[in-house]
């Protein structure tokens, strides 16, 4: 028999809410945790020594520097930027949430196997690429975690540094593309194996110069040891489109689609000018046929609706009059039962409604009794002939009224085509004006150096798990400013981590404000500025807002602007930031 | 079986985020998670124990625990009730082993049923009992995932963020160990 090793109960009794509630003692368990709290003074010596050293590993080497190399500090004590970020994550998210997310993929270690991503990068993983922690070839099922940067919104998303220390000189590395690529067997983290590697293909897109050469990347890996990237190899791009010139891609998508909307709304404006039109030049109503008497069908007359209809009465009744006077009223035996007999019959009340043109129907009551006739309004002998005449000479004017009504509305559609033509024509010609004018333009562009995205695919070989970017690194700008930063409301900024964007690179610097935060930038490049504040709201210097004299330099006091709504997505972030 | 608890979105996600940020800076501001998560976690703790005071008794111990950890609390897209079943499966298994008893299972007929369902073959119904034995035999990480799919009805996302893997790794093993029970079953 098999040992019991749980005790299994079948549809136990629970406590309800109420019962429950009786547990709950919020206060308690916050006093509980306050007297549960450790107090250092009361610790033993040689704890206190341990408490030290477990304290992550790069806090505690600050904390000790600071007392050895004054490098660390400025000059009026504040903390140096570089000590700063030491002191915090490396790869550090301003807004956790933010943080793309990696998709996962599940491999089969032995076989490997080849990842595509819906992005169009391609990861190529060969068998047994990986090892665990004590260096045990991993087996079995594998969990491959990876996401792709692109663009600065994906890098400031990320809180991936984009800064590279080589020989003591620090350089701004611009990306052409970044990855994190982890691997995971049973919830643990695994490594590739040595000797092995892991081939990427990587879609993304670089700036270039409109009319100059392409500039070369490498692949860097960010060693987080280190707190560095590392140069590995070279990154053998390929680009994927011909040249595109701002200008084709300006009057590609620009121009015609500014067109397209114009050219819509005018040709809506002609529709709805037409409907009016028609509107406005009615047909005329077709005269009615008389109908003769059928030989042999029953008839009645119905001189009392005629002799009951005095002159003074409205205009239908004089109207029914004068059209029914003396008509004979045929019984459209098809549609009633009529029987002749209650021809005879004396009737109390009658009521007479119009079916349609032809029809009508007749009701006869008394007391119990009625009587419904469908009858139908006939001449005939001289009654017909006269009336036939005359109906032959209106339907003759009807005809040529139809005709001169289609005629005026013809005239009328060709005028409005017309208009419409003369204001089509008058669009193009704007338009043309306005592309002649930036063709000429274009020598001025290409001389102002305007960049350009071109598509490219990185390739590379990942030989470890973490970030890979392709890369080249950018000197540092020899001008330099120095800045304050506030906002609308007054707020000050110092001690804050600063985003800065040239609109220009891929790329994203970081800094910390401090008073007079001195930054190297290009003064003319469209400067992209912005904070993060406690409540996730940006606050943003835009570029036009990034102006200041030659003699304001030393001393700028940028005001941002600081966002009411807190960022809560992707969208929010490239909508504010306008990238 | 019936439709488990939907997903956590991320805008309440989002929004726990921020409150989690305010305890940190002040642990007073902890309950609001506290009162969102009590019954939550109290049931979790009792369907294991079938003892109302001694599930009072863990309880307060992983409020406890959530709370001295708090600081270290970094964000990772979960909700926080997944590192509050975390801490509470972690202090049941412990209280387990210090009394040397056997764990409790609870189990409703109808998830009970939903079980048998996936695990019997077409023209093969297992006898109840045979299937409590067989459950009877499974390591307890086994039973923690069938309890938390089938007698709790968790989604694998949910499942995967208690367990710290992935909701893939948490749909595989839960179809081997499936795959296990129905093997001891036919045996």
């Amino acid at each position: 028999m098999n040992r019991n090793n749980y005790n299994i109960k079948i549809n136990p009794p629970q406590p309800s809410s109420e019962e429950i509630a009786k547990h709950k003692d919020f206060d308690g368990l916050l006093k509980h945790y306050h007297s549960s709290s450790p107090n250092p003074s009361k610790l033993p010596a040689n704890k206190i020594a341990l408490y030290a050293g477990s304290i992550a590993a790069i806090a505690a080497t600050i904390f000790l520097a600071i007392f050895l190399t004054p490098t660390l500090f400025n000059s009026d004590n504040t903390i140096t930027e570089d000590a700063f970020f030491a002191s915090h994550k490396f790869v550090d998210a301003p807004i956790p949430p933010l943080d793309p997310v990696s998709e996962s993929y599940t491999i089969i270690a032995e076989e490997g196997g080849t990842l595509e991503i819906n992005t169009g990068s391609k990861i190529v993983i060969p068998e047994m690429a990986f090892m665990n922690d004590r260096g045990k070839l991993v087996e079995g099922e594998v969990q491959i975690f990876y996401r792709e940067f692109h663009d600065p919104v994906d890098f400031f998303r990320a809180g991936i540094p984009m800064d590279y220390d080589s020989a003591g000189v620090k350089y701004q590395l611009e990306s052409a593309g970044m990855i994190e690529l982890l691997a995971e067997k049973d919830g643990e983290r695994i490594n590739i194996a040595p000797s092995q590697a892991i081939d990427i293909e990587l879609p993304s897109e670089i700036l270039v110069p409109q009319n100059g050469n392409a500039p070369e990347f490498n692949i860097y890996y960010l060693d987080t040891l280190k707190r560095n990237w590392v140069y590995m190899d070279r990154d053998e791009m390929e680009f994927n489109d011909p040249e595109p010139s701002i200008f084709d891609e300006f009057l590609k998508e620009e121009i015609p689609i500014e067109m397209a909307a114009e050219m819509e709304a005018l040709e809506t404006r002609q529709a709805e000018a037409i409907v009016s039109m028609e509107k406005s030049i009615p047909f005329p109503i077709a005269p009615k046929r008389p109908r003769q008497f059928e030989e042999g069908a029953s008839s009645i007359e119905l001189d009392f609706l005629t002799d009951n209809i005095k002159e003074s009465d409205n205009a239908a009744d004089a109207l029914f009059k004068e059209t029914y006077e003396g008509t004979i009223w045929q019984v459209m035996e098809k549609k009633t039962a009529f029987n002749e007999n209650l021809a005879n019959f004396t009737w109390e009340k009658w009521d007479l409604k119009k079916l349609d043109d032809q029809n009508f129907q007749i009701t006869f009551t008394r007391g119990e009794h009625s009587m419904e006739l469908i009858v139908t309004p006939v001449l005939l002998g001289e009654d017909y002939e006269n009336a036939m005449t005359k109906f032959e000479d209106e339907y003759t004017k009807y005809k040529q009224n139809i005709k001169d009504q289609l005629a005026l509305r013809e005239i009328e559609k060709d005028r409005l085509q017309k208009q419409l033509e003369e204001e089509k024509a008058l669009m193009a010609m704007k338009y043309e004006e306005q592309i002649n004018t930036l063709k000429a333009k274009g020598n001025d562009y290409a001389a102002a150096d305007m960049m350009i995205r071109k598509k490219v695919v990185n390739r590379f070989r990942a030989t470890g798990l973490g970030f890979w970017n392709c890369d080249r690194p950018l000197p540092p700008y020899i001008e330099q400013i120095f800045c304050d930063f506030t906002d609308q409301h007054g707020n000050n900024y110092d001690n804050r981590i600063g985003y800065l964007v040239d609109k220009n690179q891929n790329t994203v610097y970081r800094f910390l404000a401090q008073k007079r935060t001195p930054l190297r930038v290009n003064t003319k490049a469209e400067n992209l500025i912005w904070f993060v504040n406690p409540d996730n709201k940006l606050a943003i210097l835009q570029p036009e807002e990034f102006k200041f004299s030659e003699d304001e330099k030393k001393e700028i006091t940028f005001v941002m602007n600081l966002e009411q709504d807190p960022i809560e997505s992707e969208e929010d972030i490239r909508r504010v930031l306008e990238l | 079986m019936n439709k488990p608890k939907k997903p956590v979105t991320n805008e309440v996600i989002l929004k726990e985020w921020r409150e989690i940020q305010k305890a940190q800076s002040d642990p007073a501001f902890f309950r609001p998670l506290y009162d969102r998560y009590y019954e939550n976690i109290f049931l979790f703790i009792f369907k294991r124990t079938a003892d109302e005071s001694l599930t009072a008794d863990i309880s307060s111990q992983v409020f406890l625990k959530a709370l001295q950890r708090l600081p270290k609390y970094t964000f990772k897209g979960v909700p926080f009730s997944a590192f509050l079943y975390r801490i509470a499966s972690n202090e049941v298994a412990q209280h387990f082993r210090e009394v040397s008893k056997n764990r409790v299972i609870s189990i409703e007929e109808i998830p009970l049923g939903h079980l048998m369902d996936e695990i019997h073959e077409e023209g093969d119904d297992p006898h109840r009992s045979v299937l409590l034995s067989t459950i009877n035999q499974l390591k307890k990480e086994e039973v923690h995932l069938i309890e938390m799919r089938y007698f709790e009805q968790r989604p694998f996302k949910e499942i995967a963020d208690i367990l710290c893997i992935t909701e893939s790794n948490a749909k595989m093993k839960t179809y081997r160990i499936l795959k296990r029970m129905k093997k001891m079953i036919n045996i």
